[in-house]
């Protein structure tokens, strides 16, 4: 298959998936196999394209024209191909893991719950491989739409509500700040189309740019940076598998891909560089800090990921923000690491709850002799998402305190160091916990045992976190080759 | 051209008379299964006039028709340019996709002898309606507005089978109707005493050399009584009740057309008569239009958040989306009409294809309370589908007419650096979120209503609703030809050749 055919292909492939799942609802195990096997085809897709991609050849598909200079059309180039390959390469694992966890919860429709997780999927292979600004918003408010169904799952009071506010977020910034500075950067430079070096330089004066530059910033609301992070706890209320993919990989890194592919392809690194960006770095680097703080607080499991989330976000915020080939380099890796250490968290956290019942942090002492595996599994994405070697999440933290030190920027130095602590700080306790506590060590007048103490753990949900945690003992290895393929496009020489 | 050259020449004045003829007749037949037939027929008929007109007008031509071979100014002048045959094509697709549904629709409600006069009803509005767009006479503009006021009075209190309440809106609608038009009427006769003419083109020439205050002041008097007939801020009272308790088939043909026509007119008034675009004389009633058309698009759409019944909320966004074609009308040029005729096309299509939906969800459980979609996902999921597309429409989500619409006039905005217009149509789209999402939690969401009859949409809406809806998708992806109709239509308007 062409390029062009084969970028087609990953996008309505996961559509065509959606459409068989509704099909196929009445025989589960026949659309729970539609759905292994549309993961698997689109995993084969994507490893194609990535596998034959060649910067000379990429030429845009035009795909149609909803305003004369408003087109739809798409064209692959590496950032989009780095993000598409985490997305799709995540689906099959976690589908498994759904299988495990909704069929363990008797969870009610089913069938709804994996067509609209194959939409989302397809919303975001739209967005990895657009072209232009026109067609990465059009996927964007796509895949909002499509997640709805999958947050509100549970259709409980509290479900509703905090549905309710997942849309009011992410709508409220993307149909006013984002929209706006769409058709604002549409009106100054004539053009959408992604363009390395950016279409932006010379077109606005420099506090312009800083301004636009904000409200692309929080008008992708799916990027989380604070103040405008509430949706993404709220968004807790859906099914564990939903947490762990969409607001660990899909929704939250199509977040933060739009504002690398803004940085690199609408503004241009250097303009950034220059001095735009400098105000965001500050409100970046405030929010890794305070979402890190927040997320100490957080006796629910669940919650404290969303909140660490919020504060590895952010880092790629500040990596945009920095405007440096080497940051946005470490920008696209904490893209792919924070994927796979989030998702193996929000795994094993989903895993907890089903083998014990617990979803708290102060209920889950002494557990760790019940699901070993599990937590050890929960350590090697907690160590990673921290940034330690041997772990993948170290690559992203060494580039942007390299970028920072490049930039003079030594209280940022020190706040990335901090937040490697701070990352520690509310991730390992969860592994002490289960390992080293006794239960009911710190409860002084604990309540007899309740009655649902033993759950079952389906082999299922314990699998893809293995595979998970394993995988980022990979990508500490295979982190150069991701950095070179992107290299080109950013305008770095090659590894550092 | 299917038709014979016979019937071409005349089909400006065909289009307008053979329904109202028809209207009478129908009205003494009987029997509503022959009535229902033959006013689909006649509705189709004057679809084809319209469709050729269409086709005659396109490159630009205008038709000149003599009413009865007696010449301008003394007679009456038919005067078919691309804005009018694009009106007209509106206005009888609005009619025939109406009359499709009214057998179905109005059964529940309405005694079989009795419907043949609201079938009548029907054929007489949009006579009239057409009669407004296609005539180049003031007057005769009044006589059509009355024509076509007097039959919406009748289809609004037709609904007083389902609720009462329909006597009282068509009650206010009939003061409030016969107050505007004698303001446009009033302000006619001070055009005419000051130009001795009332044919549109021949004032638009006179009226520069008359006397200005006598201009200024009838140009006010009609300006209000156009403004009360588009249901313009304050002056849009009647239009909620209307909406909500006229039978719900006949209000998607009064959401497609009434106000609709109203705009028409404000376009074909600044132009025709006053000259300079966007001006009515010396007051500036365009500087007026984009506050009031913000005011409207914020308290439209924030009244349709605390309504409790779909067909409210539809009215109340109506005004909301009014209020965007005069912003966009008030930010004039080119640009600026082509904006409102791309918002009035696709909002008639958007909104008829809600009410239609809506139509056949009434239908089929006697109600339009949100209380009473509980479940709709489940028990009509293709009625459910149309909906979201439709309310997706409205929020503006891309991929749908709606967002062609807003992308159209908040483009202008930035281009002419209008930020509190652009700030201001961003942000009301908010306030349309919180307002189709009530719909879509109480379709969706709310526990299932066991009493509810089985079954999804009648056959009977599946032409209407599908050609609506699956418009509303394929003018959001392919808006090309939407687009390239409003720009002629603007250019011709203001004189510009392409």
């Amino acid at each position: 298959m062409t390029q062009h055919e084969l970028m087609l292909a990953a996008i309505l492939l996961p559509f065509a998936t959606a459409l068989l799942i509704l099909v196929t609802g009445r025989s589960p195990n026949l659309r729970e196999a539609v759905t292994l096997v549309g993961a698997g085809g689109l995993a084969v897709i994507v490893y194609k394209l990535i596998a034959g991609f060649d910067a000379a050849t990429a030429a845009p598909l035009v795909l149609a024209e909803i305003l004369p200079g408003f087109t739809l059309m798409l064209r692959a180039e590496p950032i989009g191909l780095v993000f598409a390959g985490v997305a799709a390469g995540l689906w099959g694992l976690n589908s498994l893991y759904s299988i495990g966890y909704m069929r363990e919860e008797h969870a009610p429709r089913q069938t709804r719950f994996y067509a609209c997780f194959a939409v989302a999927l397809g919303c975001a292979m739209a967005i990895a491989l657009s072209g232009n600004l026109a067609t990465l918003f059009v996927s964007y408010e796509a895949l909002t739409f499509a997640t709805y169904p999958l947050v509100v799952h549970w259709q409980s009071e509290g479900a509703i509500q905090g549905a309710r506010r997942y849309l009011a977020y992410l709508l409220a910034t993307s149909l006013v700040p984002f929209f706006g500075a769409i058709v604002w950067t549409w009106i100054s430079a004539g053009t959408l189309d992604f363009t390395p070096g950016g279409i932006l330089d010379g077109k606005l004066d420099d506090g312009l740019l800083a301004i636009l530059l904000f409200m692309f910033a929080y008008g992708v609301g799916k990027a989380a940076l604070m103040p405008l992070h509430g949706w993404l706890p709220s968004a807790m209320v859906a099914p564990t598998p939903v947490s762990a993919l969409l607001h660990a990989v899909a929704v939250v890194k199509a977040g933060v891909f739009t504002l690398l592919k803004i940085a690199v392809y609408i503004f241009g690194i250097e303009v950034i560089g220059r001095g735009v960006g400098d105000l965001l770095v500050v409100v970046a680097a405030a929010s890794v800090i305070v979402a890190s703080l927040m997320a100490m607080t957080k006796d629910d499991l669940k919650a404290r990921l969303a909140y660490s989330t919020v504060a590895q976000l952010a880092m790629v915020t500040l990596a945009v923000a920095l405007g440096e080939p080497l940051a946005i380099a470490a920008g696209v890796l904490q893209l792919v690491m924070h994927a796979w250490g989030k998702i193996t968290l929000f795994f094993g956290a989903g895993a907890i709850q089903l083998a014990t019942h617990k979803k708290k942090l102060s209920e889950i002492a002494g557990i760790g002799a019940k699901v070993p595996l599990l937590m050890v599994a929960i350590l090697f994405g907690a160590l990673s998402v921290a940034g330690l070697p041997p772990f993948g999440g170290m690559w992203p933290k060494l580039l942007l305190i390299e970028a920072a030190v490049d930039r003079n920027m030594i209280v940022l130095v020190v706040c990335l160091g901090l937040s490697t602590l701070l990352t520690l700080g509310y991730l390992v306790p969860i592994v002490i916990q289960a390992f080293f506590r006794k239960p009911h060590d710190d409860d002084p007048h604990h309540l007899p045992e309740k009655h649902h103490e033993d759950g079952h753990l389906p082999v299922l949900a314990l699998i893809p976190p293995v595979v998970t945690a394993a995988g980022c003992v990979v990508l500490f290895v295979a982190a150069p080759a991701i950095i070179a393929f992107v290299a080109p496009v950013i305008g770095l020489g090659g590894m550092p | 051209m299917i038709l014979p050259d016979a019937i071409l020449a005349h089909a400006p004045v065909l289009v307008v008379v053979l329904p109202l003829l028809a209207a009478p007749i129908i009205a003494l037949i009987r029997d509503h299964r022959t009535a229902a037939p033959l006013t689909i027929l006649i509705a189709l008929a004057s679809l084809v006039l319209a469709v050729e007109l269409m086709g005659m007008t396109w490159n630009g031509a205008t038709i000149s028709y003599a009413l009865g071979d007696w010449q301008a100014p003394i007679g009456i002048e038919y005067r078919v340019d691309l804005l009018a045959a694009a009106m007209a094509l509106l206005l009888t697709v609005s009619g025939s996709l109406a009359a499709l549904m009214m057998s179905t629709a109005i059964a529940p409600e309405m005694a079989p002898g009795d419907r043949p006069r609201l079938y009548a009803a029907l054929l007489l509005c949009m006579s009239g309606l057409t009669g407004i767009v296609v005539t180049g006479d003031l007057f005769n503009v009044f006589v059509f507005l009355e024509i076509s006021s007097l039959a919406t009075y009748v289809l609004i209190a037709s609904g007083s089978g389902r609720d009462r309440r329909a006597l009282t809106a068509a009650f206010d609608y009939l003061i409030l109707g016969a107050t505007g038009a004698t303001f446009f009427v009033i302000g006619v006769a001070f055009l005419y005493v000051v130009t001795g003419t009332l044919n549109m083109a021949d004032l638009g020439e006179r009226v520069s050399g008359a006397g200005r205050r006598a201009v200024i002041v009838g140009s006010s008097f009609l300006f209000v009584g156009i403004a009360l007939k588009a249901a313009m801020l304050p002056l849009h009272r009647w239009l909620p009740n209307a909406y909500a308790y006229a039978p719900t088939v006949m209000a998607t043909f009064l959401a497609m057309t009434a106000t609709k026509v109203s705009i028409y007119l404000m376009i074909r008034l600044t132009d025709v008569v006053f000259h300079t675009p966007g001006e009515l004389g010396r007051v500036n009633f365009a500087a007026l239009m984009p506050p009031v058309g913000l005011a409207m698009l914020v308290f439209g759409s924030a009244i349709a958040v605390t309504a409790k019944d779909l067909k409210r909320v539809l009215a109340f966004s109506s005004i909301a989306n009014l209020g965007l074609m005069l912003v966009a009308l008030g930010l004039g040029g080119v640009a600026g009409i082509a904006a409102a005729m791309i918002n009035l096309f696709n909002h008639a299509i958007i909104k008829g294809g809600m009410f239609a939906t809506t139509t056949a969800i009434v239908h089929r459980r006697g109600s339009a309370r949100l209380e009473a979609m509980a479940g709709l996902s489940r028990q009509m999921p293709v009625a459910f589908i149309f909906l979201v597309i439709g309310g997706l429409a409205l929020i503006g989500v891309p991929l749908t007419a709606g967002f062609v619409s807003k992308l159209s006039v908040v483009r202008i905005a930035f281009d002419m650096g209008d930020w509190v217009v652009a700030g201001g149509v961003l942000l009301s789209s908010l306030i349309t979120v919180a307002y189709v999402w009530r719909i879509f939690e109480a379709t969706m969401l709310a526990a299932p209503r066991t009493d509810a009859p089985a079954g999804d949409m009648h056959p009977a809406f599946w032409l209407p609703v599908g050609l609506l809806g699956g418009a509303t998708v394929v003018f959001g992806i392919w808006s090309a030809p939407v687009i390239e109709l409003a720009t002629r239509i603007a250019q011709q308007m203001a004189g510009v050749t392409p």
